[in-house]
């Protein structure tokens, strides 16, 4: 006859050793997605525009396009990407389609492009999951690197029990396929995920609600520095000197003051001075767009907020064309 | 310390490790050290409010047997120092805002002296379980402790402290002075509680926070996306407190301490009075004993009752929080309980069928949750006016996308609720020890499985932290 301690020793065993013999069992990512390859080698764009929410929201590729008297503009951009992501879509999109563009351009603000964990919590890997492989050294060394400080040992030793404990968004993301098949109720779900996405879209938030996609105060405020065991900058350029691709920056501006100027700390002009130095002594170029009189305020979604109004997309299409076309003909 | 921390799992290893190696008056002494250390991790000036009440009100009760004459007058003492510290913490802004207001109006200058005073967690929690103590014992329902670290004990025990349940003296004060007894079985039935309240909140509560907290964030939307938004929400909120509860009951289990229950299915409720006899049972109670009784109850004029139960549920209100969306829930909840009764006595509400009961019952619960939920009146007004037959065929699918999307991760909560809630029947399979044992290891484990692979990437505070 088993005793009472027993069978409590039994349920702790059991309780916490088969979920993690599960958990090892059990593949620990969400597949690649290949379908922009595809896409880019069918179309073979001249121009590919790489960016977050404050992209997609402000350019109209087709637009972009005619005034700059290019073939075809491919926008690559997701909602809360940041440089761990633009890093990704460039090597395992641009770079392995094969294509050949005049030009690729990465949008950014403020010191995204050099902070390496900024957007990459659990809240953005589902994105990260789909558009790295399975073996990313440089992806895996820097974030791990950087994310080794940030958590604790007893939390490191946590994930390596249970490794599906680090890659919950791939089961959220099967979760959520299965909802979206049920409400969809036999129909392709592609057309209602985007209607979800359109329902949420930043210019239908609420004042008070600090949209994460503009919120830079995670970024971190440091010296500018490329070291490429710390930040994606340099292997993305990397990436694109193998390729031949040409690269440019593009420095977002943020919400203006009234007067249109848009306020910068010290620190923050020194890092841009030396950003631009470096990416010129690596070949690319870097336009700015912070001290320009363009956008002003009335093109903004609202007061904070660094997305577009919609109303106002034509507009700053024809801006970024002005900007961009140079380098399109030289 | 949050309970879903590993700060806490750790904490309280080390304190259960303590614990179990002391002699009682050693055990109860650490645990008020241990709660201390709990309540104070991150905000260490908290623990002031916290001493001063506990001081006041051991003094207060003391005071009151030791000068039967001048029992009130410590009753007094005791009550007002706990409003203060309430009215200091939690409503002294709320007031001078709506001060202002009134004083905007006539043209007038505001006033500026704003505290702006971060709110103690569980403030709301501690200072009513020590009024219900100081009450009781002018009462003679229990008699005044006189041995101090067992008083403090009582307001500080950290598995109940921040969130409740709001227990009482008569309850707990016996606990406090018995001797405990290691029980491996009452532990193993704790881990499956304290798993269940981690599965609650981490798995269900959050994920239907994100749903819940993505459609809250939108300026105009349509009927069937509120409501998905609502529906999220009720699921959260239960999930949330409950799922506290049950991590609290089961901490206490495993110090050989049983707490109250504090929730019995209430989605289950089939009328607005049945609802708060199962939702947040303590706090219910509380306001039954010490508010509404008191004013007189239901035994007196039928208007005197309708006003006394009106007065209760704005209270009610008011304690979750300094707001007016707070007051027009409690005022709610009380307009719709004289309702029942008025229907009740007109013989309407007897002939309805069970199912139709607990449907209409939730449905006026998630109307309430849209009140708690939204703080600004303008915005429930808008919300409220949203048609059902405005909403085009796409916006119903996106609403019932989210929808569905809860439903699979409250999926176990429901089948628990179905399997144990519903009356005249009760899932009860007469299994030996041994088959008893495996089913609930069974469950457990997919429990802890549930909490590694699809607890959400967003954690969230429990909500009734804030009250």
């Amino acid at each position: 006859m088993i005793g009472k301690r027993w069978f409590l020793v039994i349920f702790v065993a059991a309780v916490v050793l088969l979920p993690a013999l599960i958990s090892h069992l059990i593949p620990a990512r969400g597949d690649f997605d290949p379908k922009p390859i595809s896409r880019l080698r069918h179309r073979q764009p001249e121009v590919v525009l790489i960016g977050d929410s404050v992209l997609g929201g402000s350019i109209d590729p087709l637009l972009f396009a005619k005034m700059t008297g290019t073939r075809d503009v491919e926008l690559l951009w997701n909602g809360g990407a940041a440089s761990a992501a633009w890093y990704l879509l460039l090597k395992n999109y641009v770079v392995a389609s094969g294509i050949h563009p005049r030009l690729v351009c990465i949008f950014f603000r403020e010191r995204m492009l050099t902070d390496a964990t900024f957007r990459t919590t659990p809240t953005y890997r589902r994105f990260l999951e789909s558009i790295r492989h399975e073996k990313e050294p440089v992806y895996r060394d820097i974030l791990q690197d950087e994310e080794a400080n940030e958590e604790s040992a007893l939390g490191r030793f946590i994930d390596w029990i249970y490794p599906l404990n680090s890659r919950r968004h791939v089961q959220a993301e099967k979760i959520s396929r299965l909802a979206f098949r049920i409400a969809a109720g036999g129909s392709r779900i592609g057309p209602l995920r985007r209607r979800v996405n359109e329902t949420f879209d930043v210019a239908k938030l609420r004042d008070e609600v600090m949209d994460e996609s503009t919120e830079l105060s995670g970024a971190k405020a440091e010296e500018f520095n490329p070291d490429p065991r710390h930040s994606f900058l340099p292997h993305l350029i990397a990436a694109a000197k193998q390729a031949g691709i040409p690269l440019c920056f593009v420095r977002q501006k943020r919400y203006p003051l009234p007067d249109g100027t848009t306020p910068q700390s010290e620190s923050l002009r020194r890092y841009i001075a030396r950003l631009r130095a470096w990416l010129e002594s690596e070949g690319c170029t870097l336009i700015d767009l912070t001290n320009d009189s363009e956008p002003d305020q009335s093109m903004y979604n609202k007061p904070g907020d660094d997305h577009m109004r919609p109303a106002a997309k034509e507009k700053m299409t024809e801006i970024y064309a002005r900007k961009l076309g140079p380098l399109l003909h030289r | 310390m949050i309970f879903h921390s590993l700060t806490y799992l750790v904490f309280l290893a080390v304190v259960l490790a303590l614990y179990w190696s002391l002699p009682r008056r050693g055990q109860n002494l650490m645990l008020i050290f241990a709660s201390y250390i709990f309540y104070g991790w991150e905000h260490p000036w908290f623990l002031l409010p916290l001493w001063a009440s506990t001081v006041v009100d051991y003094g207060c009760a003391l005071g009151m047997e030791r000068f039967p004459q001048q029992r009130r007058a410590f009753l007094v003492i005791s009550i007002t120092a706990s409003i203060a510290l309430l009215a200091t913490f939690k409503y002294y802004d709320f007031a001078l805002e709506n001060v202002n207001a009134i004083l905007a109006n006539f043209g007038q200058d505001p006033l500026r002296n704003t505290l702006r005073l971060a709110l103690p967690a569980g403030l709301s929690f501690y200072t009513f379980q020590s009024i219900g103590y100081v009450v009781d014992v002018y009462r003679g329902r229990v008699k005044a402790v006189r041995y101090f670290p067992d008083y403090a004990l009582y307001v500080t025990f950290f598995p109940q402290l921040v969130a409740g349940p709001i227990e009482r003296a008569a309850h707990m004060l016996p606990q406090y002075r018995a001797p405990r007894k290691f029980d491996a079985e009452v532990w193993r039935t704790a881990l499956g509680l304290i798993l269940w309240g981690y599965f609650k909140k981490v798995v269900v509560a959050d994920n239907a926070a994100v749903v819940a907290n993505k459609i809250f964030a939108l300026t105009d939307t349509s009927f069937p996306v509120v409501w998905a938004g609502v529906f999220a929400f009720a699921v959260q909120i239960y999930a949330d407190f409950s799922g506290y509860t049950d991590i609290a009951r089961g901490t206490a289990r495993l110090l050989g301490i049983d707490l109250m229950v504090n929730f019995n299915h209430p989605y289950l409720a089939t009328s607005p009075a049945d609802f708060w006899r199962r939702w947040h049972i303590s706090l219910s109670t509380w306001l039954r004993d010490f508010i509404y009784i008191p004013l007189g109850g239901s035994r007196c004029s039928t208007a005197r009752a309708s006003l006394n139960l009106m007065a209760t549920f704005t209270i009610s209100g008011l304690w979750h929080g300094a707001s007016w969306n707070y007051v027009i829930w409690g005022v709610y909840w009380g307009a719709l309980i004289l309702l029942q009764r008025y229907l009740g006595w007109l013989g309407l509400t007897q002939k309805i069928p069970w199912f139709a009961k607990v449907t209409f019952t939730f449905g006026m619960t998630c109307l309430g949750w849209l009140i708690f939920r939204e703080r600004n009146l303008g915005q429930i007004i808008h919300d409220l006016a949203q048609s059902p037959f405005g909403a085009s065929t796409e916006q119903w699918r996106v609403g019932i996308y989210f929808v569905v999307l809860v439903l699979i991760y409250a999926l176990p909560l429901v089948i628990h609720m179905l399997a144990t809630g519903l009356p005249g029947w009760r899932f009860e399979p007469r299994l030996s020890r041994r088959s008893r044992f495996i089913l609930e290891t069974a469950v457990a484990i997919l429990l802890l499985f549930g909490i590694v692979t699809i607890r959400s990437v967003a954690t969230s505070d429990f909500i009734y932290f804030q009250f």
